[in-house]
């Protein structure tokens, strides 16, 4: 059976959720990590309602499912153009060398290799997932403190986007179109749906809160030319006179990149074969193909 | 006479030693041995070269030949069985394919006029090899014997180790020409029930004509799927098996073979030896973590070096970046074709030195390391920055040998993803060979545990090893990792 642990779905979902962080594009401030961290708390709310319902077994219908992956398609599309619009400010060999074909090139690879770890399956995926969110979370804690040492508290004060907690809490609900897949794991998950979903989104929106943070104070200063703030701060990340660890972030991208992709690609892959049974083979290249297919609609 | 596709004994033995002829074709190895004892024509056949024939002379045939009248076959059968106990193993068969079973694993065969069944006698005296210190495990603490290739050997080494009626050792035949001896061996108070009648089912499934080694075997109790690291284990040594059985694992000895296979196996236990459990907790925590680290740089060091001095030269400090570049700037090859043509020259050294006979192997070291090396240094070929990493990197695969396979070509596969595309390219296929590694499990326990699925208790002899006492108030068994 395909059955989850509690640590395994927080993970999935950690992955996501900071990726959505670090691809974030505009302005920000300390006004946008309070609305990402009240954003996570009305998502908690909603997923809290879900659990409560998946708990006592309510969630079926081929209707809801189908609305589901729907949701699930067009975020996976939502990542690809999250990805293919922040490699552009990411320093990637092939990608820097070849313009569009590069890029589609870069694109293309990890899409093959979410294609890879969405075939595994869901369990393979989550043991992978919490050690790729450990050595992720490790390395955004490397560049985080290195890059404190360039922090000016004064950025939280000045810096911000003009939105005002409503339009910063309406982005921070954007930047979490992954709550689809997890109402799919939820039914997927050894344990209380109720705890998991609790610890889960208090963790996304703490972490996601302190991320923010750190950018706003790294970052602050020239938040009017840095179109991707979480990028701008790895970049800026400099601990020792001549040495710079922004790769560091390359890898944190990479990795979260492509495991939000596949957890998607997984979770939609899941539903599609419990909404066609017959349909076994190519779910997930399907899936894929049609987060793809997504991600060009929305990048017209 | 044939039952059941069997040819039975008959009771005329000129019929019988004929149909052994025809059976054989006439191989020479065969030996008959006709004679008449208590009045009775009888015929002792063994196969040559299976048998001591100086036991054979004094136990069989100087106590046979000395018996007094008996009234037929069945009488003269009782006597030797029940009164002369010529061996301690005296199996009796009622077909000439169970005669030949035996006459193949060194028991001489008994046939008589009138009998419809012959006797054997273990009387096995082939040549082999003795017990002798295994060449792949080293060990500095522990015991110095292996396993050796004749099964009853390796059977009697774990047995001496594990004086507990709960060890079970089940003898089997596989190969339908080789009729090779397996050997099942569990604790039957501690291994999953489960994975017993799933290996059962999957040893059922072993349709081959042969049995040569390990290799054979280990496919049909392992996981079909592709598989870098292989989910079942083999060790050379009485001693780490028998560790082995205490957690509830199932081992396979396989006859020829002086491996076992050990199943479940999980990664973390290819850094633990025997050693660890002789040094004090300290040590041995450092030598395990000293382990991973080696692992970590024989997998990525050369793709980690290619992808920073092509890519992500802003990762080095200016001294060692200055340095880098001067050794580099003279090469005529990109860093990557080097470290390419480095590792591959390295592999056919190795390949060379396993193959050759140990003289012209040593030989073949030692042009190999001093000529070849110091040639293409000089010369300019290879960097010596670059030569460094790639033998820490090599040097590093030595120190887990079990995985050395798996790690050579995730190593060239590394450096390919390295050189092209530097951080990014390895972190994709990071990815991959990640989730390879966790869809990797056996009869459903998962080979990355109890890293992931993360089990706190099992961290006492994975992440640091802990003392003897608390180790043994922990009780461990496989089946608290089943998924």
């Amino acid at each position: 059976m395909n059955r989850i642990t509690g640590k395994q779905f927080c993970a999935m979902a950690f992955i996501g959720d900071i990726f959505a962080v670090l691809c974030m594009s505009g302005e920000a401030g300390a006004m946008t990590a309070a609305g990402f961290g009240a954003g996570a708390l009305v998502q908690l709310l909603a997923a809290l309602l879900f659990a409560e319902v998946y708990q006592r077994g309510r969630v079926s219908g081929k209707v809801l499912e189908a609305v589901l992956l729907l949701w699930i398609i067009i975020w996976g599309g939502v990542l690809f153009t999250m990805q293919w619009r922040t490699s552009e400010v990411i320093y990637i060999p092939f990608e820097n060398s070849g313009a569009v074909r590069g890029k589609l090139f870069v694109s293309g690879l990890i899409a093959l290799v979410c294609l890879y770890i969405a075939s595994a399956g869901i369990k393979a995926l989550g043991r992978a997932s919490v050690i790729a969110a450990a050595t992720g979370a490790v390395c955004l804690a490397v560049v985080a403190a290195s890059a404190l040492a360039a922090h000016d508290w004064d950025n939280l004060r000045t810096a911000g986007s003009g939105l005002g907690f409503g339009g910063e809490f309406v982005r921070g609900l954007r930047a979490s179109g992954g709550i689809a897949g997890y109402i799919v794991l939820l039914g997927l998950l050894n344990g209380s749906y109720v705890r998991e979903t609790a610890v889960c989104f208090i963790g996304k929106g703490i972490a996601s809160a302190a991320l923010i943070l750190t950018v706003v104070l790294v970052t602050g200063g020239i938040m009017e030319i840095a179109d991707f703030p979480a990028v701008r701060a790895a970049q800026l990340t400099q601990p020792f006179p001549s040495q710079r660890i922004d790769s560091l972030f390359l890898i944190v991208f990479a990795v979260y990149a492509v495991f939000s992709i596949a957890v998607q690609s997984a979770a939609a892959a899941h539903l599609a074969g419990k909404l066609i049974p017959p349909f076994r083979r190519y779910r997930c290249l399907t899936v894929l193909a049609l987060m793809i297919g997504a991600a060009f609609l929305l990048s017209m | 006479m044939e039952r059941t596709g069997k040819t039975a004994v008959m009771p005329s033995l000129s019929a019988n030693l004929s149909r052994i002829r025809e059976i054989s074709g006439g191989s020479s190895d065969i030996l008959i041995n006709e004679f008449v004892t208590g009045g009775i024509s009888c015929a002792l056949v063994c196969c040559e070269g299976m048998v001591s024939a100086s036991v054979i002379t004094e136990l069989i045939f100087e106590p046979i030949t000395s018996i007094s009248e008996k009234k037929d076959a069945q009488e003269l059968f009782h006597y030797i069985n029940e009164e002369l106990l010529l061996s301690t193993d005296r199996p009796s068969v009622s077909d000439l394919e169970g005669a030949f079973r035996l006459l193949h694993s060194g028991f001489a065969v008994l046939f008589a006029e009138g009998a419809d069944e012959a006797l054997g006698f273990g009387v096995q005296g082939y040549s082999s090899r003795g017990v002798d210190e295994p060449d792949g495990e080293g060990n500095i603490m522990g015991a110095h014997e292996g396993f050796t290739e004749t099964i009853r050997t390796s059977m009697s080494q774990i047995r001496r180790r594990l004086k507990s009626p709960e060890l079970v050792m089940e003898l089997m035949q596989k190969g339908s020409k080789s009729q090779t001896d397996l050997c099942l061996c569990y604790m039957k108070d501690r291994v999953p029930k489960r994975l017993m009648a799933e290996i059962r089912r999957s040893l059922d499934g072993i349709k081959l004509e042969t049995i040569l080694t390990t290799g054979y075997v280990r496919p049909f109790v392992e996981s079909r799927r592709f598989e870098i690291f292989s989910s079942t284990g083999v060790t050379e040594r009485p001693d780490v098996l028998c560790s082995k059985l205490i957690e509830g694992r199932v081992a396979i000895l396989v006859d020829g073979v002086p491996f076992a296979i050990v199943i479940p196996k999980l990664f973390c236990e290819s850094f633990q030896t025997l050693d660890d459990y002789s040094f004090k907790p300290y040590y041995a925590t450092f030598l395990r973590w000293l382990k991973y680290g080696a692992f970590i740089m024989s997998v990525l060091l050369p793709a980690v070096y290619a992808a920073i001095v092509m890519y992500h030269p802003e990762l080095l400090n200016t001294t060692l970046f200055m340095l880098l570049v001067e050794s580099e700037k003279n090469a005529p090859l990109s860093i990557m074709t080097e470290s390419l043509f480095v590792l591959l020259m390295y592999e056919v050294i190795r390949e060379a030195g396993v193959r050759l006979p140990k003289p012209v192997g040593g030989a073949v070291s030692i042009i190999s390391g001093l000529i070849i090396g110091d040639s293409a240094v000089k010369s300019g070929l290879v960097s010596t920055p670059l030569l460094t990493m790639t033998a820490l990197a090599v040097l590093g695969g030595l120190v887990v040998p079990e995985l050395n396979p798996a790690v050579t070509v995730l190593r060239f596969a590394f450096l390919i993803a390295g050189g092209l595309m530097g951080l990014f390219g390895i972190s994709l296929l990071a990815c991959a060979v990640l989730v390879n590694i966790c869809a990797t499990e056996d009869y459903g326990f998962p080979y990355t545990a109890p890293l992931s699925p993360f089990r706190r208790s099992g961290m006492s002899d994975t992440a640091y090893r802990t003392d003897m006492q608390k180790m043994q108030q922990r009780d461990f068994t496989v089946e608290e990792y089943y998924e």
